[in-house]
């Protein structure tokens, strides 16, 4: 992307990622050559809808793709600018947890049922620093007390079951930063929450992301969370990034058709209440079969004739603003 | 957790009854007259008749079962036909053979069973799972006397490294006594190795799928520490039923076993009192057999709580 950046405040620098599903008769481009920056302190949001490679971006950063049945074929992803992808498993354990975390969508399943709420924050602090076990159960109330979990010395004593969904994601947010990472990939961590429970942990990321320091890669299918949260926003669609800008630019001026859907299909309330919501037709196509051209182009409302020949590049239609659709001029702003 | 355990051992007792109601009738209910097959084909009407008035088979049944349960309740089992001996005094002296062999056999099955499972879970698909699906199919198939025949042939006659069969009490020292059971011990393990092993792939099969599982590996986690500390103890569960079940069956490998390599434990005991219509030691045996088994599962479904965290009775 062509975007403002000096290169030493780039933490991130994800190139051409190509991802691939395997099973036992297909492969499924899961990925299909993803690029993007992250600043440090920086929160970057992803949109898109289901399937559309948003979390598999994610686990690719960490190599955390199901062992037998994902793989990362291509690309290259600098961290500090050292490819992740050439490092040894061993070497890669030291980077997951201490300089990148991750929360994930469903914190009722993602903490250990097990073991103690405060013995697995303590864990994530004893895997990366050397600390004694009552340090690190130190550590671990502390950072439960950070994520503003009432009463953490009785808390940390809790069994997983013993807490609320929101108070699980709290938990987990305090796992995530408890080593203070550089980076916080957060893959849709309110999807799973009410409302108001979503608003309390999205302004909880805000906070402590300000006052840790810790960029944000942010995963979400909801444009109202990216507009609350988010200093850049990229849209994926079929396993590639369609559009790239700031928040304000995105919104004003979203300048790829498919971004121009999202945004109809949010609810407004100018619009009245007995109207439809507009939707995008179609479905999203399967990635097993590789079309030629634009992935978009069979459910576009503006596509012409050359978009199903080949695919559009990622290209600036604005101080950093880039959008992979060959109409991006003529569509801006309509 | 108090009340439950007092209410399981109440049940505990109902069951004991029934299983102490079923022993009493198979004495009685046996075909043919039970004095005439105990006193054996050569018997004399007065030998018969005096194994009758012993057993107080003359009586009506109900009073003959108040007076054989007033016993076993007050530790008396009853006589051996056979030794003349105390069934109790008798099992006692053939206890310690018995213990050690099905001790030896839980601690190799439980290691070696939960180590095998958990790495063909680990790298599922590959060599170490192949080698235990084959492996449990013979484990399964073939019966201990075979395997026990095989490896005496292999280990003791061949190559004369272990003794071929007998007990060494352990009164004599660790020594000779482990090496006399490491064959035993070893062919009477195989089957147990080969379902913990099964048992324990698929229980952390599932539990390696597990969203926490991500979690762990996304903290930084070691595959050791994912493998025993995250994933073993939350796919325990289903591991502590086959061990129970395993201990459970045990008993009935050990018949087996110590009567191949001679072993003088309760196993061989009841098979001689099979032999002989020593319907009394029988009888001890299988009260107290069944006793054992209430008290495994007892302890089965406590250890659940050890566990799991979210179980609690």
């Amino acid at each position: 992307m062509q975007t403002q950046t000096s290169a030493d405040d780039v933490l991130l620098d994800v190139r051409e990622i190509v991802t691939h599903f395997y099973s036992e008769n297909s492969v499924t481009r899961a990925l299909g050559g993803v690029s993007f920056q992250v600043r440090a302190g920086e929160t970057l949001g992803v949109v898109g809808e289901s399937g559309c490679g948003k979390s598999v971006t994610a686990l690719s950063i960490l190599r955390l793709l199901p062992k037998l049945t994902g793989k990362i074929v291509g690309g290259e992803i600098r961290f500090h600018g050292r490819d992740l992808l050439k490092l040894s498993e061993q070497e890669m354990r030291k980077v997951r947890g201490n300089r990148i975390a991750m929360i994930f969508q469903e914190p009722m399943t993602s903490l250990n049922p097990v073991h103690t709420v405060g013995s697995q924050i303590a864990e994530a602090v004893r895997i990366h620093t050397k600390v004694s076990r009552q340090d690190a159960m130190a550590k671990a109330q502390e950072m439960l007390a950070l994520v503003r979990i009432a009463d953490p010395q009785r808390r940390v004593k809790n069994y997983p079951h013993e807490m609320s969904g929101g108070m699980r994601q709290r938990a987990m947010i305090a796992m995530a930063l408890a080593c203070s990472p550089e980076l916080l990939i957060a893959d849709e961590p309110t999807t799973a929450l009410d409302v108001t429970i979503q608003a309390q942990i999205l302004r909880l990321i805000v906070d402590l992301k300000e006052r840790i320091g810790t960029a944000v890669l942010f995963i979400t299918h909801d444009l109202g969370v990216v507009a609350e949260t988010c200093q850049r926003v990229m849209v994926m669609y079929a396993g590639r990034i369609v559009e790239e800008a700031s928040v304000s630019d995105l919104f004003a001026r979203p300048s790829h058709p498919y971004t121009q859907g999202l945004m109809r299909s949010v609810p407004d309330r100018r619009r009245g209440r007995r109207q439809r919501l507009p939707e995008i037709p179609g479905i999203v196509p399967s990635l097993r079969e590789s079309a030629a051209g634009c992935s978009f182009a069979p459910r576009c409302p503006v596509a012409i004739k050359s978009c199903g020949e080949a695919v559009p590049p990622m290209r600036v239609v604005g101080p950093g603003h880039a959008a992979a659709c060959w109409r991006s001029e003529e569509v801006m702003g309509a | 957790m108090g009340t439950y355990i007092l209410r399981r051992l109440i049940s505990a007792v109902a069951v004991m009854m029934v299983v102490g109601i079923f022993v009493f009738l198979l004495l009685r209910l046996a075909p043919g007259d039970p004095a005439t097959m105990m006193a054996g084909d050569m018997a004399t009407q007065q030998m018969i008749d005096g194994i009758r008035e012993q057993l107080g088979l003359n009586e009506p049944l109900p009073t003959q079962f108040v007076h054989w349960a007033l016993g076993v309740l007050s530790g008396n089992i009853g006589n051996s036909i056979f030794a003349g001996q105390p069934v109790l005094q008798l099992i006692s002296q053939r206890v310690e053979p018995t213990i050690s062999l099905s001790v030896l056999t839980t601690i190799l099955s439980v290691a070696i069973g939960i180590v095998f499972g958990t790495f063909a879970a680990w790298r599922a698909g590959g060599f170490v799972d192949r080698t235990l699906t084959a492996f449990s199919a013979l484990g399964y198939s073939v019966p201990v006397f075979v395997t026990s025949y095989f490896l005496v042939y292999a280990f003791a006659i061949k190559a004369r490294w272990l003794p071929v069969q007998g007990y060494v009490s352990i009164d004599h020292g660790f020594g000779p006594w482990f090496v006399q059971l490491i064959l035993p011990t070893v062919a009477l393990s195989l089957s147990y190795i080969a379902f913990i092993a099964r048992i324990t792939r698929a229980s952390m099969l599932e539990v390696l799928s597990e969203d926490y599982m991500r979690t762990a590996a996304a903290k930084g986690a070691s595959t050791y520490s994912m493998l025993f500390h995250h994933a073993l103890k939350n796919a325990s569960a289903p591991i502590l039923t086959a061990i129970g079940i395993s201990l459970a069956y045990l008993i009935g490998g050990v018949v087996i076993t110590e009567t191949v390599f001679n072993i003088p434990g309760v196993g061989r005991l009841v098979v001689d009192a099979i032999n002989n219509r020593d319907y009394p030691v029988i009888q001890g045996v299988l009260i107290l057999v069944s006793g054992l088994y209430v008290l495994i599962n007892l302890a089965v479904d406590l250890a659940y709580t050890l566990v799991d965290p979210r179980i609690r009775y």
